[in-house]
């Protein structure tokens, strides 16, 4: 059961926000918390994208294994040059933090993969902590699926990590910037020393990257795509250095919406994916067409629905179009966060047409435990 | 029943705000649980980086933007790729 529900936003959500550190709570104006709808599910909903979440999770993991065993770079869009780096890191066990599956889903058939955002999600803090704070005020005898602010509390001792650790994201962006702060506040909270920099001041002495003290980087939380840190000129330097670096560079192999085609190769019919292909035409239907290192619904073709961008020369993958489905007008994503590989919650983002972009709303959830 | 669920910032919001020990129970506790095993082999050798162009043009041995100096590193060799924001 998923249920949109319309609720009057509390009269002081801005306050609210402000006081949380929530500074993206509204984006060039607009609100991108949206408190004025939420969804309602029954726990056995709940249940079921949490198994269908933790099951595609397995299969993305065994994709991975199968990547690298058999050297699918090209199906990826991976270049020769940076797989060497990819492999390593998946054969090393580098741990992951986080990452978020989108989901679609209506409450009633199968969740069904529309892509993994395995490198740099956001929509974190507001998934983890705002949307928790508004159950309390506006649905206190309800329950959220949302043990995230705790599970990343516990995952970061099992990282491996050394005791300091920095948080790099682009300077002047704040929704970015929001999520490092809020990783950096578990982290802290999980005995880390949680050094925040942009990402412009990482420093290279020729033998290892460092802040702005000059001291090493010894592990950097990086909030800044795998294949952007390989473009940029110190990309020469990361298979050098001694530099942990999270998420790992496997993570590669998920982000690239190639993976939807290699996963469809893989285990086909499997009923949490679309059918997918590097080449068109080939799902027997309807299609929308992706970038494999597009970001934020940039750049996408669906049946009466383009969106611009700078992505695409990379390659495309695509797959058999299923709209999203509408609620009221409104068309959810269902983001099922994983941390350290296991599901811990969900965050519901929707737009007025069915491809969510970056200026998508978040809207909060909840469910009934006995329901 | 909501299960127990206490969250403590020290961070955000200035830091030493704690919502809730908010009342409490139920099925979607889903407590933390250990990682999955994340399959894998012994590290592979160490295979020298080579290049081709684009983000392809990385280059695992190069020097691009390094400094001779420990004491004094060369910056500004990260951020110029993408756009206003880097985050999915």
């Amino acid at each position: 059961m998923m249920i949109r529900h319309i609720f009057a936003p509390r009269p002081d959500w801005r306050r609210r926000a402000t006081q949380l550190g929530f500074a993206y709570a509204e984006i060039a104006g607009k609100p991108y918390w949206d408190e004025s709808a939420a969804y309602e599910f029954s726990a056995a909903a709940i249940d079921a994208v949490e198994a269908a979440t933790a099951e595609i999770e397995r299969l993305c993991r065994a994709a991975c294994a199968h990547a690298v065993a058999a050297d699918r770079r090209d199906i990826l869009g991976i270049p020769p040059s940076v797989w060497p780096i990819v492999t390593r890191s998946w054969q090393a066990n580098e741990p992951s933090l986080y990452g978020r599956l989108d989901l679609r889903w209506d409450g009633v058939g199968p969740p069904q993969l529309l892509e993994y955002n395995a490198d740099t999600p956001t929509a974190l803090y507001e998934a983890a902590v705002i949307q928790w704070e508004w159950l309390t005020c506006a649905m206190p005898d309800a329950d959220q699926f949302n043990s995230l602010h705790e599970a990343l509390i516990a995952a970061w001792p099992r990282m491996g990590l050394p005791r300091r650790v920095h948080f790099a994201a682009l300077r002047d962006a704040v929704e970015d910037i929001g999520t490092i702060d809020y990783l950096r506040d578990t982290a802290t909270q999980a005995g880390i020393d949680a050094r925040a920099i942009a990402i412009e001041d990482l420093g290279w002495n020729g033998r290892t990257f460092t802040d702005l003290s000059e001291a090493p980087i010894k592990a950097i939380f990086k909030l800044y795509p795998w294949e952007w840190l390989l473009r940029d000129k110190f990309g020469a330097h990361i298979a050098d250095a001694p530099t942990r670096w999270i998420e790992p560079a496997w993570r590669l192999l998920l982000s690239s919406k190639g993976l939807l085609a290699l996963l469809w190769e893989l285990f086909p019919g499997h009923p949490n994916l679309l059918p997918a292909y590097r080449e068109p035409g080939r799902t027997g239907g309807p299609e929308i067409s992706k970038p494999l290192f597009g970001r934020e619904g940039a750049n996408i073709a669906a049946p009466g629905h383009t969106t611009a961008g700078p992505y695409g020369d990379e390659g495309r993958v695509y797959q058999a179009y299923a709209e999203l489905p509408c609620f009221d007008g409104r068309y959810p994503v269902i983001g099922s966060w994983l941390i350290a590989g296991a599901p811990h919650g969900i965050g519901i983002r929707e737009d007025a047409t069915p491809i969510t972009q970056d200026t998508s709303c978040f809207v909060p959830h909840f469910f009934r435990p006995d329901a | 029943m909501r299960r127990p669920r206490t969250i403590t910032l020290v961070i955000m919001g200035g830091g030493l705000a704690t919502l809730g020990a908010v009342a409490l129970g139920a099925t979607s506790g889903r407590p933390c649980q250990p990682p999955p095993a994340q399959p894998g082999a012994p590290p592979a050798n160490n295979t020298a980086c080579q290049h081709t162009s684009g983000w392809g043009g990385y280059v695992g041995s190069g020097r691009s933007g390094s400094s001779s100096d420990a004491s004094t590193s060369a910056r500004g060799g990260f951020g110029a790729s993408g756009g206003a924001h880097a985050g999915e």
